[in-house]
């Protein structure tokens, strides 16, 4: 992909644990998008991280500092995550603002905090999003329950609307 | 008798968890102190029958922020059961990933969790006395912090294709050359990232000499050093021999890897889960010794590279002859190393076989019967020593990791900061922070070193003023 004359216009953030069931919910969306961009599809081994693209999808265990220096070169951001909470849409779809939320872990930024990490290290606010579809099982095991891969193609359809927006 | 306990739980800021439980006596002054490790990984016993070639991937699970050093102990464990010597442009790669990671570790533990204390202060408040409180204080140092690891985790990712968990080496070599283009990559980040090194240096040397005080007494207790060197006495990380040093500095010892049983005995606590190495010919507690960066910096004669070098020369003037006691200098030794370690990749990606395709050796498909391998891990010597059967099946693994070797010594550290700082059963957060920190130095990884069975303290007991146990929690 030759995008080395354009900014880099929108980093997707897939994050969670492929081996906690629906966890990894967050992997398949990002294929899914990597498809559709003409990217080919993430392995476990393969995060993504050392070809980022103008429009890229990306997959890591969670959310770290380093990652915020990577989406600070981008136009937005958009985060996707699997959500337990039976109250929200199996869908849900936010826009984030930068907020300081000191974490207990250095490996566990909320999406909130990441935006706020994000505006720290390029010293202006980006346009942040967070993409999140219910799971359903998250037991150590491989795949997804079948409701929440049900949703998969939703919230991947969420996140090309706001590619396209 | 000691009639009062306190527990602090979990020590933060350092990887994985540990417990310190302080007995006050009577007059409420510390009379003992416990370093507890109560996690238990056993990952020694569950590679028991798994193929010896496997190891390389299996042992670097045992954590996330060092993986590279076992995966490279157990790359050099399986190199000697399969019988075979490493071209030497697999050697450079091999040293070339350690040395990310050295980077990436080093850099992390000064920046995220040891620079808070020092750039904030041990008394700022625990909610922003961590690395988002540095971003707060100084953004533009600390995200040069933050991308310095994120240099070293680039270079892992390069070579292993991930920034945890690489696959790169395997017994014989390595599995993928260096391309030109990442070579050049990285070549050229090198000069920046060590201006980012020396600011650290900066800015430790500026807390001293506000410090001097704190900085010279904070657990500084007297030890044994091991650590690896090289043919010539220097600082090796990758190969070498194994150097032990008296309390005065004196050479006592210097072996081969695989003679470390001869001269590395195992001492168990029924408090904690991780055992306590120290020096056979010695005895225990007497052949206690300290690894990691002060371990190493008190044990070699030189440094290989040029501006680590001249660092090492003031960090030795600090011990004005004899070792560097002080647990703080832990910290000095660290980026000493850290500068070593950016130089170093400056050197081996200067190496014309770094570019090389002669990655791996084969050898005869039946296995030796045992192998040892040892590195510097960022914490300190790490040893690996496998048995395989006829198969090539692990029939038994032993592993002492740098946390491990520490042990003794981090006990120690809390107990001279403990006695120090502690005085009473209400004691200032920020007090009990400096016990932390003392621990802190030492960089433990529990998580890494407790995968061998001991005694499980499950039970945390609060005694009256009378003796008597007042509470008791099971978990």
């Amino acid at each position: 992909m030759d995008w080395s004359n354009r900014v880099p216009h929108m980093l997707i953030i897939g994050y969670g644990n492929p081996d906690r069931g629906d966890d990894g919910a967050a992997l398949h969306v990002v294929n899914r998008l990597r498809m559709r961009l003409g990217q080919p599809p993430l392995t476990e081994d393969d995060g993504g991280l050392e070809d980022l693209g103008r429009d890229t999808a990306v997959f890591v265990p969670q959310l770290v500092p380093e990652l915020a220096v990577d989406a600070a070169a981008y136009e937005s951001i958009v985060m996707v995550d699997a959500h337990v909470t039976e109250e929200l849409r199996p869908v849900v779809y936010l826009r984030l603002q930068p907020e300081y939320q000191p974490p207990t872990l250095s490996h566990q930024i909320s999406p909130a905090m990441f935006v706020w990490l994000v505006q720290a290290a390029h010293g202006r606010n980006r346009a942040a999003f967070l993409v999140s579809l219910r799971g359903h099982c998250f037991e150590p095991q491989r795949g997804l329950s079948p409701a929440t891969a049900a949703l998969v193609d939703p919230a991947a359809e969420k996140v090309m609307e706001l590619l396209h927006a | 008798m000691a009639s009062q306990k306190i527990t602090i739980e979990p020590v933060t800021r350092i990887e994985g968890h540990a417990r310190i439980t302080l007995h006050l006596n009577d007059g409420g002054e510390v009379e003992k102190s416990y370093l507890h490790v109560d996690e238990f990984r056993g990952l020694e016993k569950f590679s028991e029958g798994r193929p010896y070639f496997e190891m390389t991937q299996l042992t670097q699970r045992i954590c996330g922020i060092c993986p590279v050093s076992h995966h490279l102990a157990s790359a050099k464990t399986c190199d000697v059961i399969m019988g075979v010597k490493p071209p030497r442009p697999a050697v450079l790669l091999r040293e070339l990933l350690h040395m990310a990671q050295f980077v990436q570790s080093h850099s992390m533990h000064f920046f995220y969790l040891a620079g808070p204390d020092l750039v904030l202060g041990f008394d700022a408040d625990p909610a922003i006395r961590n690395v988002f409180g540095i971003i707060q204080a100084n953004p533009q140092l600390a995200f040069k912090a933050v991308g310095q690891r994120r240099f070293g985790q680039q270079i892992i990712e390069r070579l292993g294709g991930k920034r945890v968990h690489p696959n790169f080496a395997v017994p014989g070599g390595v599995n993928a050359p260096l391309s030109a283009r990442d070579r050049d990559e990285i070549a050229a980040e090198i000069e920046a990232q060590l201006g980012v090194a020396m600011e650290g240096v900066g800015l430790l040397a500026d807390w001293v000499e506000k410090n001097r005080d704190t900085a010279m007494r904070f657990a500084s207790f007297s030890s044994s050093y091991m650590g690896l060197v090289d043919e010539k006495g220097g600082l090796s990380l990758y190969d070498g021999q194994i150097r032990i040093c008296d309390p005065e500095g004196k050479r006592i010892d210097q072996f081969k890897a695989e003679d470390y049983l001869l001269h590395v005995a195992e001492h168990v606590e029924p408090w904690s889960f991780l055992k306590f190495p120290y020096y056979r010919k010695l005895g225990w507690p007497q052949g206690a010794y300290r690894v990691g960066p002060l371990g190493r910096l008190n044990v070699v004669d030189r440094i290989g590279t040029a501006l680590a070098n001249e660092e090492f020369k003031r960090f030795r003037q600090l011990g004005a002859g004899r070792p560097v006691e002080g647990s703080l200098f832990y910290h000095y030794a660290r980026l000493i190393e850290l500068i070593y370690a950016l130089e170093r990749i400056e050197q081996l990606l200067a190496e014309p076989d770094i570019l090389s395709t002669d990655i791996r050796a084969y050898g005869p498909a039946t296995p030796q019967e045992r192998g040892v391998g040892v590195i510097e891990a960022p914490r300190g010597t790490l040893f690996h020593d496998y048995h395989v059967d006829a198969n090539g099946l692990i029939a038994r693994a032993n592993l002492i990791v740098a946390t491990g070797h520490n042990n003794w010594a981090m006990n120690r550290a809390v107990e001279s900061v403990a006695k120090a700082f502690v005085h009473g059963p209400s004691v200032p957060e920020g007090m009990l922070n400096r016990v932390e920190a003392a621990v802190r130095c030492y960089d433990p990884c529990f998580s890494c070193s407790t995968h061998a069975l001991g005694k499980m303290p499950l039970e945390v007991v609060i005694m009256g003023p009378d003796g008597v146990p007042i509470a008791r929690a099971v978990r």
